[in-house]
Order: C-alpha cells, then sequence, then structure tokens
C-alpha cells in the first residue's frame, strides 16, 4: 500500500463470522462426516456389487459436505479437525448385514450433529446446509434399513438423540 | 393519578387476540396425514405397510408439535389443532394415485416443516427439521 496516512495497517478481505456455539457444531458435524467417509471405505468392501451405486453416491455426498464444512470454518478464520487415522466400529464388521448397519450407523450419526447444528446455530446459511445434510442422512438410514430388510426402515424424528 | 386509572382499564380491555402460533398448521397437517395415510394404508395391500408407518410417524409429529404448542401456550386460541375433523378422507381407488397422494402430501409437509426451520429458535428449528427429513425418508421408501 502506498499511501501517505499512517494508520492502522489495510484490514484483511471480510470474513463470514460464525460465533462460538456455530463453530462448535460444525466441527462436531465436521467429525461425523470425517468418520462417515471412512466408514463407508470399510462398507464399500463388504456390500454385493449391486449396492455400488448406492455407496458411490453416499460417499460423495459425505465427502461434499466435508469439504463445504471445512471451507466454511476455514472461510471464517477456524482451523477445521482433521480425520482419525481410523475409527472404532461398534460391532465388528464381517458381511453385508453389518455393512448395512455400520452404514445405518453413520448416517444416523451425521443426521444427529446435523440436527444439532440447526439447533445451536441461527445462521440461516448454517441452517439451510445442516438441513440438507439431515435430511440426505435420513433418506440413506431410511434406504440401508430398507436393503437389510428391517421392519421398521424410517424413524419419527431423524437426528434426535 | 386518581382519574388515570379507569382509562388505563379500558384501554387493556381492548384484548388483541393473540397471533397464531405457526407450528398450528404443522400440527394440524400433520394430524391430517396420519389420518390419509391410515385410510390409504387400510384401502390399498400393497401400500398397507409404508402407509401404515406414515401414520405412525405423523402422529408421533403431530403429538410433538401439539407439546412444543402447549409449552408455549398453555391455553389453547379456539382456532387450535384440536378441532380437526373426525371423519376419515377419501381417498383414490387406484392404487398408483393413492400412492401419488401420499407422495405429495409427504412432500408438501416437508417443504411446510423447513420453512419453519429458517427462522424458529433453536429447540424449535430442530424438531422441525426431524419432522421435514422424516417426510423425505418415507417418499424415499415408498413402494
Amino acid at each position: 500500500m502506498t499511501s501517505s496516512t499512517p494508520g492502522p495497517s489495510p484490514s484483511p478481505p471480510p470474513r463470514p463470522r460464525l460465533d462460538a456455539a456455530t463453530v462448535s457444531a460444525l466441527q462436531a458435524a465436521l467429525a461425523a462426516e470425517h468418520a462417515a467417509v471412512w466408514a463407508y471405505g470399510l462398507i464399500a468392501a463388504y456390500l454385493p456389487v449391486e449396492r455400488a451405486e448406492a455407496v458411490a453416491d453416499a460417499v460423495a455426498t459425505h465427502r461434499a459436505r466435508r469439504d463445504a464444512t471445512e471451507r466454511l470454518l476455514t472461510d471464517a478464520g477456524v482451523g477445521p479437525v482433521t480425520a482419525e487415522p481410523a475409527y472404532r466400529v461398534p460391532e465388528p464388521v464381517d458381511g453385508p448385514a453389518d455393512a448395512q448397519r455400520l452404514a445405518v450407523t453413520a448416517e444416523t450419526d451425521t443426521a444427529q450433529t446435523w440436527r444439532s447444528a440447526i439447533e445451536r446455530s441461527s445462521l440461516r446459511q448454517v441452517r439451510a446446509a445442516a438441513l440438507e445434510a439431515l435430511t440426505g442422512a435420513a433418506v440413506r438410514a431410511a434406504r440401508w434399513r430398507a436393503a437389510a430388510g428391517d421392519e421398521t426402515v424410517t424413524v419419527p424424528f431423524p437426528g434426535k438423540p | 393519578m386518581l382519574l388515570g386509572a379507569p382509562a388505563l382499564a379500558a384501554c387493556t380491555d381492548r384484548q388483541t387476540p393473540p397471533a397464531p402460533d405457526p407450528l398450528e398448521p404443522v400440527a394440524r397437517r400433520a394430524v391430517a396425514d396420519a389420518r390419509l395415510a391410515a385410510t390409504i394404508s387400510n384401502a390399498h395391500p400393497s401400500l398397507a405397510a409404508a402407509a401404515a408407518a406414515v401414520a405412525a410417524d405423523r402422529r408421533a409429529h403431530a403429538a410433538a408439535v401439539r407439546a412444543e404448542l402447549r409449552r408455549v401456550r398453555p391455553t389453547p386460541a379456539p382456532s387450535s389443532v384440536a378441532a380437526a375433523p373426525p371423519s376419515s378422507p377419501p381417498v383414490p381407488t387406484d392404487t398408483a394415485a393413492a400412492r401419488g397422494e401420499l407422495a405429495a402430501a409427504l412432500r408438501a409437509a416437508q417443504g411446510q416443516a423447513a420453512t419453519v426451520v429458517e427462522s424458529a429458535p433453536g429447540h424449535r428449528a430442530g424438531l422441525l427439521a426431524s419432522i421435514a427429513a422424516c417426510c423425505a425418508s418415507h417418499r424415499a421408501v415408498l413402494p
């Protein structure tokens, strides 16, 4: 800058402000998205080829959500949480039925963090993204339960802990 | 200030009715959807299980929304959700048409709940977001 007037250094480009509650909710959702991406890697290995497209769609959606959430945090000057090297699965995965149950778990976990983000953030942009993520997770969970032959495939309040 | 009192009383007498809660139409729609889904479930064997599941979840939605309405306003306005018609709605005899009607009802319910999510206080927004997501999940698994 060549301005001759002394004063504070030029201000950086304006950053979207994220309040503390929003940041903490987004970090939790991002952590769940990292876990979901990891889980689908394991799920893919155990599902028959006719489920490959559903797995690919789910992975692509969770990756896109992860990347968008990372960008939102980074743009606000916040360091996004990173993925763990590996995750503990609630039950050992040793076949298609276990893999489908793990998919339901991954979707249920992300749904909870996104519903929580809606409750904790009043930012319109965050709520809109969180609602889309929650809805997608609820739809995929229902489809996985249907694929597993469960009698009840929906829950009345997806994302409710 | 004795003269002031009657004027003030006269003012407060003119009570404006409280604005309707934006959750009232959500509760009414949930009740109507539950009835529609139950009727479709009875009339169309191939839709019976899916429609019965819709009916159960929409009843749960109505109960949760009514609980929230009661929490905010313990004595409901006369035009409240309790005044829904008790009769069964007519449903198409054609199964594809009945399926279409159920899907359209779920889509409308999802949209209605999603609209409230934008501006509602946190806990309400969470409840309505779950309702929207549930309706979307039912639509995705309709046979």
